[in-house]
């Protein structure tokens, strides 16, 4: 860019212009249109700023009161625009402190407070805000398992498994209190040290298997199975050998208790468990699968289960997907099949006729990196008008790209993006990402695991086509020797464009029938 | 889901399009107190000529055409001959290329809080200060204990990086 006019832009903005610098800036803005273009960018980047700027509603004038002229047929009409004007001011607000606080992790490094993982569960209901699943990593802090089992493994490689009701709280890889409950705890040499409080002790494991249990009359008792374990208490330390037990009551009374390590869920009690509530759980997903066969709504599906090398549709269009580079693998459930993204050139290419007035993209999809850069779900060939791109967005949302209808030779681009759903702590979890364009009602949602999580008007009224598209890639700027990486990492079970718009509740009932 | 009230449809276009106009209208005006007035007067013009907005037609070229006439009329109150730079000879030359980029405003910022969050701390409290909070050069330099000159440099350089940033990573959206 010229020196010149960017010298005389940073004066004219200071406020120090010459009246020989202005004309001369005048000159330049109408004869060069590179001068206008760099022009504007600057009053845009101050305008950009102004909004930026924390209490600037303030400095919006207060509407002004109707001109008398207005007849009073209309003045309905006026008592409704101050009510826009009104509601406008406020959404700028909104729009404001939502903006300001929308983290832009993709430019930072990525930090990670987690110290375990919940590596299995059955039949477990979490209690409070809480509520983690298979896969989810967990950072400090409570954890309530109202009922059923769940195995957590802690960094350290200490692993516990909690048999609900339980009351735990995570304090570091090393540490865990228990407040009331049952769990079993394994510690791996590699772990030696890693301690579980109850009120009345702290056990401090030597490297051995044991189980805890707070009543809740405060009793607390521990039982070693094997190995041994260290009991601090506020003045002592007991240390227990495998095969024995104690009993510490709130009063300060204690007794040697039995140990039984049957009472106990055991670790492969668990995997039992789950393993067999995944089949429950796969098999009601088989039973929905197939009512969907003939469903009128449905253009295009993907259940990912055939072993084909194609990627069947089971829509009405046919457009079976050719896979290439992806690994097949397993999916929610050990039985299902799903596909694996890796690779810059894992893809799979599909041709989907049809023009769309309403629209819904579900997917089934385990992100396993965290995305900082775009991620493909589904990109149509190229960037043409009203063939759109879903994907993850570098910052971790979900967004459905689309190109501005435009006479100029710029490629305008708009979009419509949920929220951060795809922070550190979803890497490796299953989730089921919708978006829903419905032109009759100008509309474009997101949903994540079935709740809606954000909601925009559609800017440029358009129909939607898919044409030739990529599944987990963008299928080329043909023609360019070097292109955008834009690959899936991660992994796809279940892919279904609907030439509907689905509802907020189908969604969720979709979510809880077909969730791992 | 019966069909939307073209009503309520208006006022969502409008109110999703308050940043965008605001982009708009200070671009020509490069006043924020005159464009804050002026999108007010659009806003009750747009609201007047609800009728006259065919539904599908896409709102944001139509509002920019309103908002223009809007900063025009501004221009000509005899009151506020007082604006220096602009005039009505700049609006028609700048107002093309001004509803070009003001469509992207919303991607735009998003760029700047990202190019913003990328710089080092040192240049992100200097942006914070004279752009964000509207501190005086002096102020800053005061604050900092370097000198006048030395802040206009560095200030010279943080927006010439943000500048070159902010390209880059709508280049970058607009290959979505």
């Amino acid at each position: 860019m010229n020196k010149e006019v960017l010298e005389l832009i940073d004066a004219h903005r200071d406020g120090g212009l010459s009246a020989g610098q202005h004309a001369r800036l005048m000159e330049l803005l109408k004869n060069d249109p590179a001068a206008r273009r760099a022009f504007v960018q600057e009053q845009m980047l101050e305008a950009a700023f102004e909004l930026e700027t924390p209490g600037n509603l303030e400095a919006l004038p207060k509407p002004k009161p109707a001109p008398r002229r207005i007849a009073a047929a209309m003045l309905w009409q006026w008592a409704a625009a101050a009510a826009v004007i009104f509601s406008v001011g406020l959404g700028l607000g909104g729009f404001l402190t939502k903006q300001g606080q929308t983290p832009i992790a993709a430019e930072e490094e990525p930090l990670d407070d987690g110290i375990a993982l919940l590596t299995q569960s059955a039949d477990a209901v979490w209690k409070g805000e809480r509520q983690p699943r298979e896969g989810s990593i967990l950072s400090s802090g409570k954890l309530k398992l109202e009922s059923g089992l769940a195995q957590i493994e802690f960094y350290s490689g200490a692993r516990l498994i909690l048999d609900g009701a339980v009351d735990l709280e995570l304090v570091s890889a090393n540490q865990a209190i228990c407040h009331s409950g049952r769990l079993r705890a394994l510690v791996p040499p590699q772990a030696r040290g890693f301690s579980v409080t109850s009120p009345q002790f702290k056990v401090v494991d030597l490297g051995t298997e044991f189980g805890m249990e707070v009543a809740s009359n405060g009793t607390s008792t521990v039982q070693v199975f094997d190995g041994e374990v260290d009991l601090h208490s506020l003045d002592q330390v007991h240390r227990l050998l495998g095969g024995k037990g104690l009993s510490w009551a709130k009063s300060g009374e204690r007794a040697d208790f039995p140990v039984n390590p049957q009472s106990f869920p055991s670790f492969d009690d668990v995997s039992d468990l789950t393993k067999e509530r995944s089949q429950q759980r796969y098999e009601a997903w088989q039973k929905w699968n197939q009512s969907l066969a003939d469903d009128p709504r449905i253009a295009v599906r993907y259940d990912f289960e055939s072993d084909a090398h194609a990627l069947t549709d089971s829509g009405t269009t046919q457009s079976h997907g050719l896979i290439i580079g992806c690994e097949r693998t397993n999916g929610r459930w050990a039985e299902k099949g799903a596909l694996e993204f890796k690779r810059p050139s894992d893809r799979v290419r599909v041709d989907i006729p049809g023009s769309y007035d309403a629209l819904t993209l579900t997917a089934w999809i385990r992100v396993d990196a965290s995305p900082g850069r775009q991620q493909g779900l589904l990109l149509t060939d190229g960037y043409t008008e009203g063939h759109p791109h879903w994907q993850i967005a570098p910052e971790g949302s979900l967004r459905l790209g689309l190109r501005i209808p435009s006479s100029s030779k710029r490629a305008l681009g708009t979009g419509y993006g949920s929220p951060v759903l795809f922070t550190p702590r979803q890497m490796g979890v299953w989730s089921l990402v919708a978006t829903v364009y419905d032109r009759q009602e100008s509309r474009v949602r997101h949903y994540f695991n079935g709740r809606e999580v954000s909601a925009e008007s559609i800017h440029f009224d358009q129909a939607l086509k898919i044409g030739p598209a990529d599944i987990g890639n963008w299928g080329v700027p043909f023609g360019r020797d070097k292109h955008p990486v834009r690959n899936f990492v991660g992994r796809m079970d279940e892919l279904t464009l609907w030439k509907v718009a689905l509802k907020g509740d189908e969604l969720q009932t979709m979510y809880r029938q077909t969730r791992p | 889901m019966p069909p939307q009230d073209p009503k309520e449809k208006f006022i969502r276009s409008l109110t999703e399009s308050q940043n965008r106009l605001y982009g708009y209208v200070y671009s020509l005006l490069g006043n924020h107190h005159a464009a804050a007035e002026v999108l007010q007067e659009t806003n009750l013009v747009l609201w007047r000529k609800l009728n006259e907005f065919r539904a599908g037609s896409d709102f944001i070229p139509w509002a920019f055409g309103v908002a223009r006439f809007q900063v025009l009329a501004h221009l000509r109150d005899a009151k506020r001959a007082r604006a220096r730079f602009v005039d009505a000879d700049l609006v028609e030359l700048l107002h093309s290329e001004v509803a070009e980029q003001a469509v992207e405003f919303e991607e735009m910022r998003v760029a700047l809080r990202q190019c913003v969050a990328k710089l080092p701390q040192s240049s992100q409290a200097l942006v914070e200060g004279r752009y964000f909070r509207k501190l005086a050069i002096q102020t800053i330099a005061d604050e900092t204990e370097r000198n006048l000159s030395a802040v206009k440099v560095a200030l010279m350089r943080v927006r010439q990086a943000l500048r070159q940033c902010i390209e880059r990573q709508m280049a970058k959206e607009n290959a979505r």
